[in-house]
């Protein structure tokens, strides 16, 4: 009997979730691709080109330097602005709101008002950066002269000479660019997710702490605040690297045809659109898509162990 | 040593205000309770006194000198919160560890893992954990300081939070309603063990309660709060019979005292049901209310003016109470029978009710308690033969 009642929840489980993933596992020992009357098993080879070949060398540096950078900064700047928010007596609907909308927008039609933006010549960044070479105050500041730096050898200073990065056009920034605007999109939803996790410290907790000794914000912090964030924190980061892993949308905005400036942004995601859409080469595709699998399983279960072992404190 | 002076203190919610005028001098090593129906301010005033809020007017002293600017940490009170606000994170020794570590230790010596390494931290850390397992062996709890606050049960809990609120020997413990979330044996049992513990440490307790059994049975001296204001601070014996205001003899005592309206008249003497009562007062004519406490009324064999029909019986064991409806009182008239008697009447019977005179207490029209002289102490003016 109970065996019938969960059937229709396995059947589709099974239908849409588990024998896709083994069809994807199987094919990628194949040399299949759509429409091709071949099909050929040949063993581990596509495992192998991903961990030779140069290009997919690329990919899983653009990919963990994407990650890497967004998951860190936009947790700790999603924390940031939360407590900030939570610290405010009026005006907390305002920010979470401003905060929260890169959010809500497609990010693909961000991307293209990104791309504008830092279009090298008629951008406005590149725009805003120039106006301040010309004034001496901004060039000043920016060089840091004022802290006695030479201002040639600085960034500013050279750029200034030279002329401002290409950035989505340069190999140096491309990825760095693409990992700014993956930040921009995503502290505010962690923000949301610490607000919420803010409101469940009771408010006892601080004050405790402050009878105890904990006369300063950052002791209280240390003491109260970030261990009950504990749960929140493992859940956010978790989301985020899942989420970071999952990075497409500006790829294929900027890049449609490959990858960005010697494919330095040529992420996962977008090496499987590539690899198995574009291009027809079902085999590789898959491989790619079950080691991106296999990253986000880990992930989890990362997350299972730790919310369990770690941070759930009763 | 610490004596807590309290003088003049105002404190306003927006437009709510919730402590006017306040004062209260707490003795050395007292055991003082602040009680009051909930939301008279009391919990206000001790987090005053904590320092975790700030009052607009007045000021606090410990000992002779000014807190009003001293941070929470640096007055030396320790706090008992009814959540007890135990940190989930940490294991029982590392919850009452934090008081000492945050005094002791500098920021260095507290980083989590190279703290270790910093000069002096052993000996500092072992000092710690001295005192720690000297509290815990107080209270009885150094089985537990491994476990976390999630895996202890409320009674457990609550002597974790008195434990990190005595392991620093603070001069005076603040204490917010610390039984109220444990089961009725348990806060029995707590209730002497707080008045032990207190008698042990020699320190100053301020105790807030809205349990007035709590208060009777725990204070030195009871400072009974209402609107905002203190009624009336005196020790348990004095609130009970010799309460200043109406609102104080209500709250206090339980069942609750006997308010029968009378009045005076041209002569001073008090007038019940229009039969002089055996009082006299320097009162001018007037409406009073006569407050009886029900362990001072009996049952009287022959007539009284306060006649009735038995409505109810509550019987406690060791002694029952009987509510009687008296003809033109709203508030039904409760008394303490002893169990014996009460065996000999039921539902129904009409009751006449005598009471002692000098446990009755007379208050005027705005609640305020007015010295009374038993003039006649035979109840014979009171029986009825005319009626």
């Amino acid at each position: 009997m109970a065996w019938l009642l969960m059937l229709p929840a396995i059947t589709l489980m099974l239908l849409i979730l588990i024998l896709p993933v083994l069809i994807a596992a199987a094919l990628s020992f194949s040399s299949y691709s759509l429409g091709s009357p071949n099909f050929e098993w040949v063993g581990t080879e596509n495992y192998e080109k991903l961990f030779t070949r140069s290009t997919y060398n690329k990919m899983f540096t653009a990919t963990f330097t994407y990650v890497l950078v967004v998951v860190p900064v936009s947790v700790a700047l999603g924390l940031g602005a939360a407590l900030l928010i939570n610290s405010l007596r009026i005006g907390r609907d305002l920010y979470k709101t401003i905060y929260f909308l890169p959010v809500m927008a497609a990010l693909l039609a961000m991307a293209i008002v990104w791309e504008f933006m830092l279009h090298p010549t008629i951008g406005v960044i590149n725009a805003t950066l120039e106006s301040g070479c010309s004034s001496p105050f901004w060039y000043g500041f920016l060089t840091l002269s004022w802290l006695g730096v030479d201002p040639a050898t600085t960034w500013y200073g050279q750029a200034c000479q030279d002329h401002f990065p290409l950035w989505l056009g340069d190999k140096q920034y491309a990825i760095w660019t693409i990992c700014f605007i993956g930040i921009w999109q995503a502290f505010g939803f962690n923000m949301v997710l610490y607000l919420a996790g803010l409101t469940a410290v009771p408010r006892e907790l601080y004050q405790a702490a402050e009878m105890d000794g904990a006369g300063s914000a950052w002791e209280r912090f240390r003491l109260v605040t970030w261990p009950m964030l504990g749960p929140t924190t493992v859940f956010v980061v978790t989301i985020t690297c899942i989420r970071s892993f999952q990075v497409f949308d500006t790829i294929e905005a900027f890049y449609p045809q490959g990858g960005g400036p010697g494919k330095s942004a040529y992420v996962m995601m977008f090496a499987i659109y590539e690899k198995a859409i574009q291009q027809n080469l079902i085999g590789i595709g898959a491989a790619i898509t079950v080691l991106f699998l296999l990253f986000v399983m880990l992930l989890t279960l990362a997350q299972r162990w730790l919310v369990e072992r770690r941070v759930h404190y009763s | 040593m610490a004596e807590i002076t309290i003088a003049g203190i105002n404190k306003s919610f927006g437009e709510t205000r919730v402590l006017s005028g306040v004062d209260l001098a707490i003795r050395d090593g007292e055991f003082l309770t602040l009680v009051g129906p909930s939301g008279c301010g009391k919990s206000t005033l001790l987090r005053i006194i904590a320092g975790l809020e700030h009052q607009d007017r007045g000021s606090i002293a410990i000992d002779d000198r000014s807190v009003d600017e001293v941070a929470p940490k640096d007055r030396d009170l320790a706090m008992v919160f009814q959540s007890y606000a135990l940190y989930p994170h940490l294991t029982v020794a590392g919850n009452m560890a934090v008081p000492l570590r945050m005094r002791r230790q500098s920021w260095l010596q507290r980083l989590p893992v190279l703290g270790a390494l910093m000069p002096g931290a052993a000996d500092i850390r072992q000092g710690i954990e001295r005192d720690v397992l000297a509290a815990a062996q107080t209270l009885g709890i150094e089985q537990l300081l491994d476990r976390k606050p999630g895996q202890l049960s409320g009674g457990q809990r609550q002597r974790v939070a008195l434990g990190r609120a005595m392991v620093r020997a603070p001069i005076g413990f603040l204490m917010d309603e610390p039984l109220s979330n444990l089961d009725t044996a348990l806060r029995l049992r707590m209730r002497a063990e707080l008045v032990e513990l207190h008698r042990e440490l020699g320190a100053t307790f301020v105790y807030v309660t809205h349990d007035q059994a709590e208060a009777m049975t725990m204070s030195d001296r009871i400072a009974v709060m209402m609107d905002g204001e203190i009624l009336q601070c005196a020790s348990p014996d004095q609130i009970y019979h010799d309460p200043t205001d109406v609102r104080v003899a209500t709250f206090i005592g339980a069942p609750t005292i006997n308010l029968l309206p009378a009045e005076i008249d041209g002569d001073g003497d008090v007038r019940l049901f229009g039969v002089e009562a055996g009082m006299r007062t320097s009162l001018p004519r007037g409406q009073v209310s006569l407050g009886i406490r029900p362990e001072a009324i009996t049952l009287s064999p022959v007539p009284t003016p306060l006649q009735g029909v038995l409505r109810h019986l509550e019987n406690l064991g060791a002694e029952v109470f009987a509510k009687v409806e008296i003809r033109d009182l709203e508030e039904r008239v409760t008394l303490r029978l002893d169990p014996k008697i009460a065996r000999g009447i039921s539902i129904g019977d009409p009751l006449a009710l005598d009471f002692d005179d000098d446990a009755a207490l007379l208050f005027d029209q705005s609640g305020k308690r007015v010295a009374v002289d038993s003039i006649d102490t035979s109840s014979e003016k009171r029986v009825m033969a005319s009626v």
